[in-house]
């Protein structure tokens, strides 16, 4: 019998540890309560020991890798002790869950996990059976409760049984991420607003100004042009640059234009932030993306570079797409999305044109702002998009 | 265990240096070699003696397994006891049974000498409420997290003894630290002011978690304290089970016939870590703990009881085997309890429950599983 013996909440609290050194290998034998490893927490060096006596068949991590609490450790074949054997029978008023499982076992009849087995049975009926077949034989530990968690997460580790499959530890910065934006996922009722910009003269624009800037090192983008447009479009529309202070119902509009843009570094998403982008020129603007991009490649950036956003933008045109849902960069109330500028036929003064068009999205936190305030941010962002005189006042 | 005659308290050895001492007594009985002061030990009998012994090797067995079990997440945070056992086995063995004993969270050897099965305790460091239900007539109150708070606790159930003119005393343990709190100098001035049947025990560990004894208070004694309040407190030799049990059987005689409470400071020492989330490696001088390993008050006792010839090799073996079988047992009972009800977070803290408690109930129900 198979038994997973999942890394436990050593401290109070933890989330996960490091494995210091094993003091056993795979195939070593294991006597119930023997010290297998020595795992550092964020509090202690712990020793931790088997809570079953069998042949060690994995060792889920190496020496140096971090396990989060609740993740399989180690698997031990089980060898079935005189004790376990005579746990005593209690007598089971759920005659029903006999009949549906055949056979309660042990942990049902000590009652409360008589719901979740069913549920399991439904969802992953081939895995449940292996989970039965180690209750009856009395082999899991813990209370009821413990016993469904344990079963509901087990098929994580089940793929190897359909083929190969390659484990990545999460690293720290795609653990971040993945927390941030589950938690802005889940709090915040997404609306996403779409439309196109004819940025034909914006493009002539800094064509023409792209060379101005490099003699002078900076790399000319869109990017400085859309922050400006941004800017000028939250003047009219405040709420686009605000934030949700749920707990005492306020919301929170910023008077001051802080912008994220995403960067694609090697280890993951990452956002640094131009703060007062208000008081900055295009170029200036150019000039400070440009640094803190290669900052974000390198890995250079700080904890404060990337702090005090106010609003977000993200460009996937250099990689391709029409368009896509992004999700806001909480506790923000938008976030922008650029496309890839295509040369598209379009209607102007009654003939067809080529026209260099920008599709756009804007993502809204739908409790903050309605749909008729985003098409009118979205609207405003154009018209400045599509005037690049007005921006060019300020290009020095 | 009838009470006995306390005039042994008057030929107290001489004070030991090592233990910077005040205008207090201090009373050790048996040494860390096991040699024993026959001349003011109390009289004890054998089979108490052996009783005695086979709790302080359940204790340690209890302790062990629930820090395994903590380790392998069968349970949650604990304090172990390992190093305390004689403190409250010594002022335990002093009570009658219907005596109250309030305590704070490290007395697994008093619950154990009190009858609580160690599945209770399994339970309770388990997040289950129902290990905090003791067998009848146990006069324990449950297990007191918050530092100091039990003191006050304590005097109150003295009081009531007193205005129900009852004979029976209120034991309190607590710790070094729990004397810098404000509970402590209210019950302790409290108990003064009404004379109240009251034993404070403070098991003094040398640790409050990081924070040494030194820092603790600038008094040369926990037990001095006593003296500001108007009654008696004693340093005893916390590792010694005599001294323990008859500084206690002295202070309880003296509370049944209403002389008041007394202070005993057992001078002791935690072995292990303040709790399983704790690493006293990180504070504490290795040397000390080595020194105070060979004051293991299990090892002296044995000593004492081999020079008695009660113990041999023989009779170890088979108290270890039944102890093991003893905890085993209850470690498969604790994980056979099944889940508590939903009610049990709410039943237990008024008389009454109060309209937000049932709302708050009535509320949680809604998500609980249905049985078909």
């Amino acid at each position: 019998m198979v038994f997973v013996f999942n890394f436990p909440d050593v401290g109070e609290g933890l989330t996960e540890g490091t494995v210091v050194k094993w003091l056993v290998k795979q195939g070593d034998n294991v006597k119930k309560d023997q010290i297998i490893a020595e795992i550092e927490t964020a509090k202690a060096v712990v020793e931790i020991p088997t809570p079953k006596t069998g042949k060690i068949i994995t060792l889920h991590y190496k020496a140096g890798e971090i396990v989060k609490v609740g993740q399989p450790l180690v698997t031990i074949e089980e060898q079935e002790s005189a004790l376990q054997k005579k746990i005593p029978e209690i007598k089971t008023e759920e005659k029903k869950v006999e009949k549906a499982t055949g056979k309660a076992s042990m942990a049902e009849k000590a009652g409360g996990v008589v719901g979740f087995l069913e549920e399991e049975q439904k969802v992953i009926a081939p895995k449940q059976k292996i989970h039965i077949e180690r209750r009856e034989q009395g082999m899991l530990f813990g209370k009821g409760k413990e016993i469904a968690k344990q079963s509901i997460d087990a098929p994580k580790i089940g793929f190897e049984s359909y083929g190969k499959v390659l484990q990545i530890p999460l690293s720290s910065v795609r653990t971040a991420i993945a927390q941030h934006l589950s938690q802005s996922w889940q709090t915040i009722p997404h609306v996403m607003h779409y439309d196109e910009a004819d940025v034909t003269e914006l493009w002539n624009v800094r064509e023409k100004e792209k060379k101005v800037a490099e003699k002078k090192n900076i790399k000319l983008t869109f990017l400085p042009f859309i922050i400006r447009a941004c800017i000028a479009a939250f003047k009219d529309n405040p709420y686009l640059n605000s934030s949700l202070d749920e707990t005492n119902r306020i919301i929170v509009v910023k008077n001051y234009y802080n912008i994220g843009f995403a960067v694609d570094a090697p280890q993951g998403l990452l956002v640094p932030v131009i703060k007062k982008a208000d008081d900055k020129s295009v170029l200036e603007l150019a000039a400070e993306i440009q640094t803190l991009a290669e900052k974000a490649r390198d890995k250079k950036l700080s904890p404060e570079d990337m702090s005090g956003g106010t609003f977000t933008i993200t460009n996937i045109g250099s990689v391709g797409g029409l368009a896509a849902t992004p999700i806001i960069n909480s506790p923000e109330a938008a976030i922008l999305g650029l496309y890839r500028i295509l040369d598209k036929p379009v209607v102007r003064n009654g003939k067809i044109e080529i026209r260099k068009i920008l599709p756009l999205t804007i993502s809204f936190d739908h409790r903050i702002l309605d749909g008729a305030q985003a098409a009118k941010f979205m609207n405003a962002l154009k018209e400045h998009l599509e005037d690049p005189d007005r921006l060019l006042v300020d290009l020095s | 265990m009838p009470p006995l005659k306390v005039s042994y308290l008057k030929n107290v050895p001489p004070i030991q240096k090592e233990l910077k001492l005040s205008s207090v007594r201090f009373l050790q009985i048996l040494d860390e070699q096991g040699n024993c002061n026959e001349k003011i030990k109390p009289k004890i009998s054998e089979s108490t003696l052996r009783e005695w012994y086979k709790l302080m090797v359940l204790t340690r067995k209890t302790d062990e397994k629930l820090f395994v079990l903590q380790r392998q997440g069968r349970i949650s945070t604990f304090a172990q006891v390992k190093g305390q056992e004689a403190s409250q086995i010594g002022s335990v063995g002093a009570l009658q049974k219907e005596d109250w004993i309030v305590q704070a969270f490290r007395e697994t050897a008093a619950m154990l000498m009190r009858g609580v099965p160690p599945k209770n305790i399994m339970a309770y460091y388990g997040g289950d409420g129902r290990g905090s239900v003791y067998p009848e007539g146990t006069n324990m109150l449950p297990i007191a997290i918050p530092v100091g708070s039990q003191i006050p606790h304590a005097v109150g159930i003295a009081w009531g003894m007193k205005l129900k003119k009852e004979k029976n005393v209120c034991l309190v343990y607590f710790g070094d630290g729990a004397t810098s709190e404000g509970d402590f100098h209210e019950a302790m001035n409290f108990a003064g002011v009404f004379q109240l049947p009251c034993i404070f025990v403070c098991q003094n560990n040398q640790w409050a978690i990081s924070v040494p004894r030194a820092r603790q208070t600038a008094s040369a004694s926990i037990a001095q304290k006593a003296v500001a309040y108007g009654f008696e407190g004693i340093q005893v030799d916390g590792n010694d089970v005599f001294a323990v049990y008859a500084a206690t059987q002295q202070a309880v005689q003296k509370a049944r016939v209403g002389k008041g409470p007394t202070l005993i400071e057992c001078y002791t020492y935690r072995l292990a870590d303040h709790t399983t989330s704790d690493d006293a490696k990180r504070y504490r001088d290795e040397k000390e703990v080595a020194a105070w390993i060979k004051k293991d008050p299990l090892v002296r006792f044995k000593k004492y009881l081999e020079k008695k010839k009660i113990w041999n090799t023989k009779y170890e073996e088979a108290i270890q085997k039944e102890i093991e079988g003893i905890v085993e047992r209850n470690v498969q009972e604790y994980e056979n309890m099944g889940v508590p009800p939903v009610e049990y977070l709410f039943n237990h803290m008024y008389k009454e429950m109060p309209p937000a408690l049932k709302e708050q109930l009535a509320y949680i129900k809604q998500f609980e599983r249905k049985k078909e």
